[in-house]
Parts: structure tokens; C-alpha cells; sequence
């Protein structure tokens, strides 16, 4: 979507870019999680960093009840899987219902859903080719969300609707054959309407333009009444269908065994709605500084996506170690036309290996039980989103003629209109990962040792264009009573009061630069870093087990390009007339240290697991970088300093690279010829003299507490509290003078109670 | 024989010649009063020098009045120029009558002295700022102004005047300050600068009289966009603030328009001054009417202390400041100080935002009907809030102190 500056109302708007909910899961209705982390199988497409996979329960389940209250959530949810007789499969059904209260002082931001789901699992064909065939549909509505905030007039109205169901086909086909040890398929849709609606009282300040045109140039237009009711719908109708098939190969050659995977995927997601829209007479942001449009959802094409992949997974025993690789590789088509063509030239290809070698891993050592060492390396794509491909037109309205003397006003507007505010260079964001590693058991302590590089590149920025607009300003006629009229093509006339002839009114023109944003690749980022885990195994005499797991990161996020902009908006009493061309290297780079002790203890007699987790931050630092690509630092200070990063005195300087003039001619900027505005302005400055400067955060700690008792067979009862002791300290920032920060977050707790009749 | 004639001759020439001389002429005793305008309450008339010429011999005498204000003179019949003047800190007093005869019939004479004050310039005789609310009840601000008067007896030129708003305009503590605190002695002006046109000469401002800026020069009572719980007529406005590139602003035909010499936001759709009181300054720059050289000028802009924003506000030294007035919000807590003592010790403000209600200075003397307003550079003691506002109109009596 293309910004000219913030669009006003409709917070509650669409979430037009798609994809599944994850709000319409419930979360007591799963079976397990599964956080894909590392290099991933390449049958994960389209993601950056990782995956969380939820796998819903299924099977026989006693009706379970419960009830979930927490600060913001009050939940209560009902489920039960059954066995169908005959061994026809089983049904999970659950259902259940949420309010969610922003602020209890305000009754009218409640939240209400209610969310059920129905699942059917059987397996065919047990006798010879099995197949585990699932199929769920799942429906979700919010409910009253008809805000009526007691101090809203009678006829303002604030209210939105969410109502979406999905459908999940999945099966996994037992093949055994020659060619095909198993075939699984997975065909997910999900339907979603989102809508908005909201009547608002608008009171403008003195007579405002109403903007309204959609065709480019000049024309009379009328000013807005002073006090009128505007009627805003924001109307997304998101859809979302998914449907992989992927056949599996497993096969021995000799000793090693062979798992090879290959499938397809296909995606596409789209919005039927019909967008925003509002009579333009009545605009819901009279006075906003914008010039916008009512935007057609349904206008806006579908993504599409196409994904090939094959991978191979062989295991091979050499002598009393093991040898592991995945090797594979995915090709994903966006907006496909054909196979490998696509309309919109974005084909992103991945290749992912892991290596995993199996050193020891005997069980009759009494000391090194096990030992691991693990390496890969990956590329991980993803796509620009659909509004990326597909912005809205930018609007600017200027005013060329404004003569106020009701009845006879004439207000005259130049519109310029940017048709096509696409970045047809635009690519995917490109994320490459190493990651190596060790794991190994000594004794009963298992400890596991990941170190990390990851280089994204192409990352998705937002970048300025500019042009200019030039439109005609009319002189200002000093008196009232004139009735000028305006001729189509030609100018602003009136009558002289004597004569009756008529007089042309002279007009200058006005240039001023007109941007707006596009979302571009210009950023990068590189990642680096150590992961481990030691889990201690259970005391047995405290009943306790200890896990101790921490990293080390290190994220250094810079601009790569040049890229234009204003740091200036103004010039005397106007737009300011020139455009820098500014290098690109602005960045921060963050480091932290943690660790997180977590005891789980269990004693059987009291039917109680207590969890204690002790979250520690040793060491985290944050700082603010404008460096070249060899790491020299791009800005500077009047008076020179000798290491200009820990210089908090003087104020910091960077120079334009060159500057765009109103006539669009690009000039090298000569900082010394640039004594005066708006020359002088074309260097960027940082008023703070502490802007890079390192900031250190000294050490926090933080204890987060859980208890899960079973208080009969059938009653279960959990209760968590993050933050138990509200440790909220004020601590001072090292690094600047007299700053201090606030770290952790408040106390936060929660309770359950389960039943299961 | 012939000797004693000669001798006779020459006495008798002397006899005709003592005899010819001249008397003085008769002189007689001429009272002059000196009296001070209507409306000036100071009572001592002593000691005020009166200087009498006579129109045809250029002679002349000086005395002082006594404890009633005459002096007396001894003088011949003639015609003459009688003039009386008196001086205070605040003003000079003069009195002349030209070709005043006195003859035996007409010994008395009275003179009125006028009074010019010394001081006094250009001073803000009323602002409204608060705004109004309209009958829906919405809020409703485009019928604020600003009343400058001329509180002097010489003619001031408007032209190159300028008039701003100070940064902070709410109620937050000012970063404009010096290591004790206290407001500093440059001033920053937030959104837009405005100046008056002409070429030096093209705008003059009689003694005594004043021009209403408005935001708005519309009747806003009864326009169709205005708002009819608006308290003020402004379609008589002798100048109005348009801001061309918000292209959100009205620009009332009638009503001439000052120029933008900056502005630090095209963004912000007319100059709008705080509701609930902002800080307002009236200056001239020190290169006069070329305003182009001082804003080309990066020494003449700074941006706020301690804050990364690339806003660059136009600073104005204390001492190019002509008046200025220190309003403040209502409530004591969110009372902040953005004026420097010397330009303004005091605040003033009206109860609340939105109330339709002004302040104004206190009328100090009105003296020959016209009104001298008071002027000590702080706002506490020369202002009024709370007031129905009253463009274009003056007080008849004085505010009580």
C-alpha cells in the first residue's frame, strides 16, 4: 500500500495481505507445537527465520471443560473426541467462547468470539494401503462488537464484524509401492469477512476543500459544510487457499537409508471485499492533511503462489558413528505464468543442507554417552505481500483558487495523481543462515551448542519518490462581491463591476516536490550468535530438574543504497525546494546476553508440578550506526573528535551525496559553498550529540512462576504469574548522561481450571 | 549778544530734547493658567515654565506657576505668543496659544496643556485565543485575533512588523531554558512567522487607534462555515493570517493578508494559537524589511534542545521584542514560563478553553478621549482575562488597577 502520510480512521480495518489467523486456533484444542528453528526442510516455504507448526488433537478425548481467566482474556471452551463404533474414525469437536477486555473502564471496546471446530480422522484401507484421511472445518464470529461508547451521539455508530470458516482436507497415503512409499496431500481454505463500519460527527474549522476528484488537472470544487456526519465501511472479504502434495521415497541402498521427498505446493490469496469506501462529499477526515481516495478491495489481484521442491534424507551408518544429511531444494513461482514464468519476475529459488554426524551415541558409556555435530547452511526467500505488488494511486490536491464569500465562493483545485505507484523493481527479501553445532550427554547432563550466522539481504524498506507538481495559483483578488467564474482549460474570469467585461485573472505557476512511499529492498541485516542448552536431568531427592539455556546476539541492521529525502520540510514560509540524496549505511546494531534457569519440580504426593523459571539479562547494548560498507562512519563533527562513536559533546553532521533541484537536475552538493538555506539544510544533522553513542543496559533478572495441580482425577487447576515479584527497576542507561529506563514488564498472571466430565 | 542766542539755542534743544524722551509704555499685570487635560489625575501645577513672546519686538519672559497654576506677568499691551510646558517620566506636556492679546480689557488667559507620551509603542490591546463552542458542541477556533494598538501619540509604521507564537504552546515545561532554568534570551517561534507588507512607509497606524489581525476575516456569527456560538464579527478585520499551502485555509477577499516570511510546518492549516494560552510576541527583525536575509540565515534557527525532531524554529532576540504576553493556562500546575522577566514578569488567562471569552489590557489613563493602556511589561498586573470580546471597540473608563 502506498503512504502519502497517515490515512485516517478505521483502525479496526483488514488484514487484506491474508494468511491464517492464528487468533482462530484454539489454543486448547492442540495436540502439540512444533517450532521449526535451524536450516528447515524445504518443505517450509516462504518464511524467513521459522515456523511454528500446530498439530490439532485428534483421537479420543473425555469431555473436557474449561474455564481461563487472565488481566485481558476471560475464556471458557468445551471439548470431547469421540470414536465412532464400527472403527469408523473419530470426531474432535470443540467450541468455545472469549471475551477480551481492553480496559475494563471502557465497556464498549469488549471483545466477544466465539470459535468452534468439528474434525474427522479415519484411516482407510487399514488392511493394505492405509490412509489417514482428516477433515475439519472450523467457524469463528465475533460478536457485539457494536460499540456504543455512552458519550457518542445517537446516531454515531462504531461498530466492526469478523466472521471467517476454514476447511482442511489432509490425508496421508500408505502407498508401499515401487515408486511411492507414501503420498500425503493437504487442501486448506479459509474464508474471512472483516467489516467495518463507523458514522462520526465531523466538525470542521473554518471552510476546507473538498477533495474529490479521481481524474487528474484542474477543477472547481466545493467547500466542505462546517459540521456534517460522515459514514465511513471498510469491507475486507480475505480468502486463503493452500493445497500441497508431496510424495515420500523411502528406500535402502545398501546400508544407508534413503527418504526422498518431493512435492508441490500452491497458494493464492485474495480479497473480495469491497474496500473502503465513503460518500466523497462527506469525507471522514475533512481536515486531515491527506488526500485520499475510497480504495476497491476487490480490484486488487490475487496472489499466486507455485512451489516446487525435492529433497533427499539419508542416514548412513559408517562403522559405529552415523551420518545424516537432508539435502534439498525449493523453487517457488510468484504469479506464475506457466511453470517457471512469472508476470511479475519474482522466482525465488532455495537450496537448504544439514549435515548431522552421529559420533556416539552408545548407551553402556558410563561418561560421554553421546556426541553430535551438526552443520548446515540455507536460503530462506520471502515474497513481497500483495499490497506490496499491487499500492493504491497517490492523490494531491492543491488548492489554485480560493475566494470565500458565500454565496457566490469559487474554490478551484489542481489534482495530480500518481496512476502507478508500484515498484516493478521490487525483490523478494533473501535470508541466508549457517548454523553449526554440538551435542552431547555426559553423564545424565545433556547439552546441546548451536552457533549462528544468518545475512539478509534485499530486506523489504520503505523509500521516498519524489516529483514535482506544478499547478497554477490564481493572484488573490482584494475585494469581495466580484463572482469570478471559472472556464475549463482556460482560467479564472470576473466581470469588472463597471464595464461588465471580462478579466482574466493572472496566474503564477507553483512548483513543489510531491512524494510519496514505496516499499523497496534497500535494507540489510546480519545476525550472528551462540545458542546452548544444558538440561541437567532430574534431582531426584529435590524432585527437580534443571534446564539452564542462554544466547548470545548480535543483529546489525544498515540501509545499503543511497536514498533520497528531505530532512528539512520547509523553506521560509513553504515546501522546501530541494530533494538530498543521502548514502545509505544508517543502522543500529543490538547485542544481548541472556540465560534462563528453569526448575520444574514434581511431587507426586501433592499432585503438583511447580515451574520456576529465572529469566537473567547479562548484558544488552544498543546502538544507533551510520557507517560506509568498509565500517568508516559517514557522519561527522564540526570540531573534529577523536573517536567520533564516543563523542557525546558535539552535534553530528552528514552531508548530502547531491540534491535534486525543482527542475528535477541533479547537482553534487559542495558543502562549502552551502553557508546559507536552503543549501545549508541539504546536511543532516543530529541534534541529539548523544545519538551514537553505545547505550548499556546493566544486568536484570525476572522470575516467572507456574503451578499445575490436580486437584481430583477430573479437575485440574494451573495458575502463572510472570514477573512475581513486579521487579520493575529504574535502572540508569550506561553510556548517556543521567537517562534511565524502566526494564521488565509488569506482573502478569493468569489461572485455569480444567474439568473433564 | 550773539552768544547769549547761541547759548539760549543750545539749552533750549536741550530742554526739547530731555523733554522728547520716552516713557516705557504702560505694563500691566497679566495672570496665565495652566491647566492639565481631561482624564490626567496628577493635581501639582507648580513650577510649570510659561513663556510669553511678544509678536512684534520678539521679547521675551519666563516664569514658573505657583501651587494653583497661574503665573503672573507684567506686561504692555500688545500680541503674543504665550506657551507652557511641563515634563514627567511618562509624558511632556505642552501648551500653546498663538497671537493672544492683551489689552486692559483682557488681562487672563488660560492655557490647556496637552499631553504626549514619551514612551509606548505598539502594545496587544486584546487577544482572544480561547475559541468558541459551537451549538452541536464541538470545539470551534477559527475566530481567534489579535488587537494591536498604537499607545503612543507618534504615528508607527506596521509595516516589517512581525508576530509569533513561542514553542512550548501547551502546557508542558519550555527546553528553552538556561542552565538555572530560566527562560533564555533567544526566543524560538513555532509554525508560522508572519510580517506586515509595505515598503517602510505604506502602513501607519495613527496614534491611539488599532488593527485587528484574525485568523479568519469572516463573520462568524453568520457565515455558513463560521459558528453561530461565536462571540465575534471579524469580516472588518484590517488584516488576516492565510496559510496558502495547507490549501485548508479561507482567504477572505476584503481582508488584506500578511506575508509568511516562515513557517516551521506547510502542513498545518492556519495559524492557530493556543486555546488554552500560548506565549505571543510582536518584533521586528533586525534587518528590518528584508526578511529574505534573515531567513536565508541557518544562524538564525535552532532546533529544540534535547530532541532528536529536525524542526528548526526561527529564534527572536529578547531585544528585538516589542511586546509580548505570557498567557497560561488555568490551572496553576500547568503554568509554565516561556518569556524571559524583562520582556513579560507576569501570566494571564481565562478560565477555561473554548469559553468564547478574551483578555485585554487595562485601560491605564484615557485622556482627550483616547485611551492609554497599561504597559509595565508584565502581564499579571496589565491584563484582564476573561472578558467578552471587544474588537475594534476601546474602553470609555478606566480599569480599575
Amino acid at each position: 500500500m502506498q503512504f502519502t502520510s497517515s490515512t485516517g480512521s478505521a483502525s479496526f480495518a483488514t488484514t487484506a495481505t491474508g494468511g491464517t489467523d492464528v487468533r482462530q486456533v484454539s489454543v486448547d484444542n492442540i495436540e502439540s507445537v512444533e517450532v521449526i528453528r535451524g536450516i528447515a526442510s524445504v518443505e517450509n516455504g516462504d518464511m524467513l527465520s521459522g515456523a511454528v507448526k500446530v498439530n490439532l488433537k485428534k483421537g479420543k478425548t473425555p469431555l473436557t471443560a474449561k474455564l481461563k481467566v487472565d488481566p485481558e482474556i476471560k475464556q471458557i471452551y468445551i471439548g470431547k473426541g469421540i470414536l465412532l463404533p464400527q472403527g469408523k474414525g473419530s470426531l474432535n469437536m470443540d467450541f468455545d467462547f472469549t471475551q477480551s477486555l481492553d480496559d475494563i473502564r471502557y465497556k464498549y471496546k469488549t471483545f466477544n468470539r466465539i470459535n468452534g471446530g468439528i474434525g474427522y480422522n479415519t484411516v482407510l484401507f487399514k488392511t493394505t494401503k492405509p490412509l489417514n484421511l482428516n477433515a475439519s472445518v472450523r467457524a469463528s464470529q465475533t460478536l457485539d462488537v457494536n460499540a456504543k461508547d455512552p458519550d457518542m451521539r445517537n446516531y454515531e455508530k462504531y461498530e466492526s464484524k469478523d466472521q471467517s470458516l476454514g476447511l482442511i482436507l489432509s490425508g496421508k497415503w500408505s502407498l508401499n509401492s515401487k515408486l511411492l512409499t507414501s503420498l500425503n496431500f493437504n487442501i486448506s481454505g479459509n474464508l474471512q469477512h472483516q467489516y467495518g463500519h463507523e458514522v462520526d460527527l465531523q466538525s470542521l474549522n473554518g471552510p476546507m476543500p473538498q477533495p474529490i476528484s479521481l481524474v487528474a488537472g484542474e477543477h472547481v470544487t466545493q467547500y466542505l459544510p462546517s459540521i456534517y456526519v460522515s459514514d465511513l465501511i471498510v469491507d475486507g472479504k480475505p480468502y486463503y487457499l493452500n493445497s500441497k502434495l508431496s510424495g515420500t521415497k523411502s528406500l535402502h541402498i545398501g546400508s544407508v537409508y534413503n527418504n526422498i521427498v518431493f512435492g508441490t505446493d500452491w497458494k493464492q490469496l485474495g480479497n473480495n471485499g469491497r474496500g473502503r469506501f465513503y460518500d466523497l462529499a462527506f469525507p471522514p477526515n475533512g481536515m486531515g492533511s491527506t488526500d485520499s481516495r475510497p480504495r476497491s478491495y476487490k480490484d486488487i489481484p490475487a496472489m499466486k503462489e507455485l512451489s516446487f521442491y525435492a529433497e533427499e534424507n539419508l542416514s548412513a551408518p559408517i562403522g559405529s558413528t552415523k551420518l545424516d544429511i537432508q539435502a534439498g531444494l525449493r523453487f517457488t513461482n510468484i504469479q506464475p505464468k506457466g511453470l517457471f514464468r512469472s508476470t511479475v519476475e519474482t522466482t525465488m529459488l532455495d537450496p537448504r543442507f544439514n549435515i548431522k554426524y552421529t559420533v556416539i551415541d552408545k548407551k553402556n558409556n558410563k561418561n560421554l554417552k553421546s556426541l553430535v555435530l551438526r552443520f548446515g547452511w540455507g536460503t530462506f526467500s520471502k515474497a513481497p505481500t500483495m499490497l506490496h505488488y499491487y499500492p493504491d494511486k497517490a492523490y494531491f490536491d492543491k488548492v489554485s483558487f480560493n475566494y470565500y464569500d458565500p454565496p457566490n465562493s469559487l474554490l478551484v483545485l489542481t489534482t495530480k495523481i500518481y496512476e502507478d505507484t508500484r515498484n516493478y523493481k521490487l525483490k523478494p527479501a533473501v535470508n541466508k543462515k549457517f548454523d553449526g553445532g554440538i551435542d552431547f550427554k555426559i553423564r545424565n547432563i545433556e547439552v546441546t551448542l548451536t552457533g549462528f550466522y544468518e545475512k539478509m539481504v534485499n530486506s523489504f524498506s520503505f523509500e521516498k519518490y519524489y516529483s514535482t507538481n506544478i499547478y497554477n495559483v490564481y493572484e488573490s483578488l482584494g475585494q469581495s462581491g466580484l463572482n469570478p467564474y471559472y472556464i475549463e482549460g482556460n482560467g479564472v474570469y470576473y466581470n469588472d463591476l463597471v464595464s461588465g467585461n471580462p478579466i482574466k485573472i493572472n496566474a503564477i505557476q507553483d512548483t513543489l516536490f510531491a512524494s510519496y512511499s514505496y516499499p523497496g529492498n534497500n535494507d540489510q541485516s546480519v545476525k550472528k550468535g551462540i545458542e546452548f542448552t544444558v538440561d541437567f536431568g532430574t534431582i531426584t531427592l529435590l524432585r527437580t530438574s534443571f534446564v539452564l539455556d542462554g544466547a548470545y546476539m548480535n543483529i546489525r541492521k544498515q540501509s545499503v543504497n543511497s536514498y533520497l529525502a528531505q530532512t528539512v520540510l520547509t523553506y521560509m514560509g513553504k515546501e522546501f525546494p530541494l530533494v538530498g540524496l543521502y548514502p545509505g549505511g544508517d543502522g543500529t546494531t543490538t547485542e544481548r546476553l541472556n540465560s534462563n534457569l528453569r526448575t520444574i519440580t514434581h511431587i507426586k504426593e501433592l499432585r503438583t508440578i511447580f515451574t520456576i523459571t529465572t529469566q537473567i539479562i547479562w548484558m544488552e547494548r544498543y546502538q544507533n550506526i551510520y557507517d560506509d560498507a568498509s565500517g568508516n562512519p559517514l557522519f561527522y563533527t564540526k570540531t573534529p573528535a577523536e573517536d567520533i562513536y564516543a563523542d557525546n559533546e558535539n552535534i553530528k553532521y552528514i552531508n548530502a551525496i547531491g540534491y535534486y533541484d525543482m527542475n528535477l537536475i541533479y547537482h553534487t552538493f559542495d558543502p562549502l559553498t552551502a553557508t546559507q538555506k536552503p543549501y545549508s539544510d541539504l546536511i543532516k544533522s543530529y541534534n541529539d550529540p548523544n545519538y551514537f553513542i553505545r547505550r548499556t543496559f546493566p544486568p536484570t533478572f525476572q522470575i516467572n512462576l507456574r503451578l499445575t495441580k490436580e486437584i481430583s482425577d477430573k479437575v485440574d487447576f494451573s495458575f502463572y504469574c510472570n514477573n512475581v515479584t513486579n521487579y520493575q527497576p529504574l535502572m540508569r542507561v550506561i553510556g548517556l548522561k543521567q537517562v534511565y529506563m524502566r526494564r521488565n514488564q509488569p506482573i502478569y498472571f493468569g489461572a485455569e481450571i480444567r474439568i473433564k466430565i | 549778544m550773539r552768544k547769549l542766542i547761541v547759548f539760549f539755542v543750545i539749552i533750549l534743544t536741550g530742554v526739547f530734547l530731555i523733554s522728547c524722551r520716552k516713557e516705557g509704555a504702560k505694563l500691566y499685570e497679566v495672570s496665565i493658567t495652566v491647566t492639565y487635560p481631561a482624564g490626567y489625575s496628577y493635581t501639582d501645577l507648580s513650577n510649570i515654565k510659561v513663556t510669553v513672546m511678544n509678536n512684534l519686538s520678539s521679547r521675551q519672559d519666563t516664569d514658573r506657576t505657583n501651587a494653583s497654576g497661574i503665573s503672573y506677568l507684567l506686561l504692555e499691551e500688545g500680541t503674543y505668543t504665550v506657551s507652557a510646558s511641563f515634563q514627567t517620566t511618562e509624558f511632556a506636556f505642552n501648551g500653546n496659544s498663538e497671537t493672544v492679546s492683551f489689552n486692559p480689557a483682557n488681562l487672563n488667559l488660560k492655557i490647556n496643556l496637552v499631553a504626549v507620551a514619551l514612551k509606548g509603542g505598539l502594545v496587544f490591546k486584546e487577544v482572544y485565543y480561547s475559541g468558541s463552542k459551537t451549538p452541536a458542541g464541538t470545539n470551534y477556533y477559527s475566530d481567534q485575533f489579535h488587537e494591536i494598538y498604537n499607545n503612543s501619540d507618534q504615528v508607527i509604521y506596521l509595516d516589517g512588523l512581525c508576530i509569533g507564537t513561542l514553542e512550548p504552546m501547551g502546557t508542558t515545561a519550555s527546553a528553552w531554558v538556561k542552565s538555572d532554568g530560566t527562560p533564555r534570551d533567544s526566543l524560538p517561534i513555532t509554525y508560522h512567522t508572519w510580517m506586515w507588507p509595505g515598503t517602510g512607509t505604506t502602513n501607519p497606524l495613527a496614534p491611539r487607534t488599532s488593527v485587528v489581525l484574525a485568523q479568519d476575516g469572516i463573520d462568524h456569527k453568520t457565515d455558513p462555515a463560521g459558528n453561530p456560538g461565536s462571540p465575534v464579527n471579524l469580516g472588518g478585520a484590517h488584516w488576516e493570517t492565510y496559510v496558502q499551502t495547507s490549501g485548508k485555509d479561507t482567504d477572505s477577499p476584503g481582508v488584506p493578508n500578511l506575508i509568511c516570511i516562515y513557517t516551521t510546518s506547510t502542513a498545518m492549516f492556519d495559524w492557530l494559537s493556543a486555546v488554552g494560552g500560548g506565549a505571543i510576541v510582536l518584533f521586528r527583525l533586525p534587518t528590518g524589511l528584508d526578511y529574505q536575509t534573515f531567513v536565508n540565515n541557518p544562524a538564525n534557527f535552532e532546533k529544540k534542545p534535547g530532541s532528536a525532531a529536525a524542526t528548526q524554529y526561527l529564534m527572536v532576540d529578547k531585544s528585538w521584542v516589542i511586546d509580548a504576553i505570557e498567557e497560561v493556562n488555568a490551572d496553576p500546575t500547568k503554568q509554565f514560563k516561556r518569556l524571559h522577566t524583562s520582556i513579560d514578569a507576569g501570566k494571564v488567562s481565562c478560565s477555561s478553553s473554548y469559553n468564547s471569552k478574551s483578555i485585554r489590557r487595562k485601560a491605564d489613563k484615557i485622556i482627550d478621549g483616547k485611551v492609554i493602556y497599561k504597559d509595565t511589561n508584565n502581564s499579571t498586573v496589565d491584563f484582564l482575562g476573561d472578558l467578552i470580546p471587544t474588537p475594534f471597540i476601546h474602553p470609555t473608563t478606566v480599569d480599575v488597577k
